[in-house]
C-alpha cells in the first residue's frame, strides 16, 4: 500500500545485517506508523515521540546485531525497542518534571477507536473484538504494556491481588486469540 | 511442574507483554527452550500482541524520515574526495590550472543543482508517500462506515417492516431492568430479537428465546451479546402467546431452565 514495501523478511534483515541503507528505509516505510504510534500512546506528545522515534532508529541501525531471528520476528523486536525506549522515557526525571508530563495513570486509557490511523484491512477484525474487551481485562493488558508496569506495580495501581493480574491478562489475551483465530494461522 | 498448567498460569502473556523481572524471564525462556508447547505458546501470544500494537498505528510527521535517514548517515554522498583527488592529479601543469578551476567551477554548480532538485523530489515524493497513507486510512474509515451503516440498515428495515409485531419483554425480577424487543412476521413467521440490556453471560452459557405457545415452549434460537450487535434474527415459530428469554449452556437446551428466566412478554 503506498509506499508500503513488499519484502520477505529474512531478504529485510540481510540489509540490515549488512547495514544497507535500503533496509533502513524500507523498515521506515513499512513501519513508521505502528512504531511511532506505540511511541506516541506511551508518551501522548508529538515532540517526544519524534525524539524516541529517532533515538529508536538510531538503536536499531546500530545494535542490528543484537536481533536475534530465531527468538522471534523482527516487527517484535523493533516494537519492544522502541515501546522500552518511550517508557523510559516516561518515567525519566525530565519527563516527570516537565509540564509537559500527565500522571501516568492518565496515559492508561482507552484506544481513541474512531481516529485511529490504522489502515490494515485485517486489523479491522481485532479492532472489533478489543472494543467488545471487557473495560477491566483491556486495563490490565494497557498497564502492563504500554505504561510498562510490573505485575506487581499493576496489582497496586488497580488494588487487585496480583493472582488476578495474571488471570485477566491471560483471559484478555486469550479470548482475543480465540475469537480473532490467531490459534488457527501458522 | 505441568506444563499445561504452567501455559494457563498466565505467565507466558506476561512474559510477552514484557511485565516479568529478568529472572522470571529467563526461567519462561528455558521452559520455551525444553517444551515446544510453550515456545508455540508464546509466538501465538506475540503476533496477537504486536496486532494489538498495529491497532495504534499513526502517521510521523513527514520530515521525520527525512531526519532520521540524515541522523543515520544513509544516503550522504561525498563529494570533497572527489575535488581533492581531481586537484592532485592536475596540479603540477599549468595548463590545467584553468581547465580545474572551471570544472571545479561546474562541479559546485551541479552539485548545487543536483542537491536542490533531489531535495525538491524528495520532498514530493514524501508528501506523495504521506498522502498515500492518509488515502488509505481514509478508505479504512470509510469501509468501516459502510459496515455499520449496512448493519443499521438492515435493522431499520426489519423495524419498519408492517408484518413484524413488536412484543417488549421485561426482567422477571421486577427490580432490575432487564429488557429485549422481540419482532415477530405474521407472513415469513421469523423471529428477531434486538437486546436493550441484559447481563454478560457466563463463557459457557448463552441466551435464549422461547416462544410459549398453548402454555408449550419452543425453542426460537440462541443469540449473540455485545455492543453493535443489533437486531439479530433467530429462528421460525409458528406463533406465540408469550415469549421468554432463559440462561442456558452455549447452543442452547431442549427445554428451558426455569430458574433461569430473566425476560418474560405479558400474556
Amino acid at each position: 500500500m503506498g509506499r508500503h514495501q513488499r519484502i520477505a523478511e529474512p531478504d529485510l534483515i540481510k540489509l540490515l545485517v549488512e547495514r544497507n541503507k535500503q533496509g533502513i528505509e524500507i523498515l521506515y516505510d513499512n513501519y513508521s506508523s505502528a512504531l511511532y504510534g506505540v511511541i506516541y500512546r506511551i508518551v501522548q506528545n508529538d515532540e517526544i515521540a519524534e525524539d524516541v522515534m529517532q533515538e529508536a532508529f538510531v538503536k536499531i541501525w546500530n545494535n542490528f546485531s543484537q536481533y536475534d531471528a530465531t527468538k522471534g520476528r523482527l516487527f517484535t523486536w523493533i516494537v519492544n525497542l522502541a515501546r522500552n525506549l518511550a517508557i523510559d522515557k516516561v518515567r525519566s526525571k525530565d519527563f516527570i518534571n516537565s509540564s509537559k508530563n500527565q500522571d501516568i495513570a492518565n496515559i492508561v486509557s482507552f484506544i481513541d477507536m474512531g481516529s485511529n490511523h490504522s489502515y490494515n484491512p485485517e486489523l479491522i477484525g481485532l479492532r472489533e473484538l478489543v472494543r467488545k474487551l471487557d473495560p477491566e481485562h483491556k486495563e490490565v493488558i494497557d498497564l502492563l504494556y504500554f505504561s510498562g508496569y510490573t505485575q506487581s506495580e499493576a496489582a497496586e495501581k488497580l488494588n487487585i491481588p496480583l493472582g488476578t493480574v495474571k488471570t485477566r491478562a491471560r483471559n484478555a489475551i486469550m479470548k482475543l486469540r480465540k475469537e480473532f483465530g490467531f490459534a488457527g494461522k501458522n | 511442574m505441568d506444563v499445561k498448567e504452567y501455559i494457563s498460569s498466565g505467565i507466558v502473556e506476561l512474559y510477552v507483554i514484557g511485565s516479568l523481572s529478568k529472572e522470571e524471564a529467563k526461567e519462561v525462556e528455558q521452559m520455551a527452550a525444553a517444551h515446544k508447547e510453550v515456545a508455540d505458546e508464546i509466538r501465538k501470544t506475540q503476533e496477537l500482541i504486536d496486532g494489538y500494537a498495529m491497532l495504534h498505528q499513526r502517521n510521523p510527521p513527514t520530515q521525520l524520515r527525512a531526519q532520521i535517514m540524515e541522523k543515520l548517515g544513509a544516503g550522504v554522498v561525498n563529494e570533497a574526495k572527489l575535488e581533492a583527488r581531481i586537484k592532485n592529479i592536475y596540479a603540477n601543469s599549468v595548463a590545467y590550472k584553468y581547465l580545474v578551476a572551471a570544472s571545479v567551477a561546474a562541479l559546485f554548480i551541479t552539485t548545487f543543482f543536483s542537491y536542490f532538485f533531489y531535495s525538491k523530489w524528495s520532498d514530493a515524493e514524501t508528501d506523495y508517500t504521506a498522502m498515500l497513507k492518509e488515502k488509505a486510512v481514509m478508505v479504512t474509515n470509510i469501509e468501516e462506515v459502510k459496515y455499520d451503516l449496512e448493519n443499521r440498515y438492515h435493522d431499520l428495515l426489519i423495524l419498519r417492516d408492517r408484518e413484524n409485531r413488536m412484543i417488549t419483554l421485561n426482567a422477571m425480577d421486577s427490580t432490575k431492568k432487564f429488557m429485549a424487543r422481540v419482532y415477530w412476521n405474521g407472513t415469513t413467521r421469523k423471529a428477531y430479537i434486538d437486546v436493550q440490556m441484559l447481563p454478560t453471560p457466563p463463557d459457557s452459557m448463552q441466551y435464549q428465546l422461547w416462544a410459549i405457545k398453548a402454555g408449550q415452549p419452543i425453542d426460537a434460537g440462541v443469540f449473540e451479546m455485545g455492543d453493535n450487535m443489533g437486531v439479530q434474527e433467530l429462528k421460525q415459530v409458528m406463533g406465540a402467546d408469550q415469549w421468554a428469554v432463559t440462561l442456558e449452556k452455549k447452543g442452547g437446551s431442549p427445554v428451558p431452565t426455569m430458574n433461569q428466566m430473566y425476560l418474560i412478554s405479558k400474556s
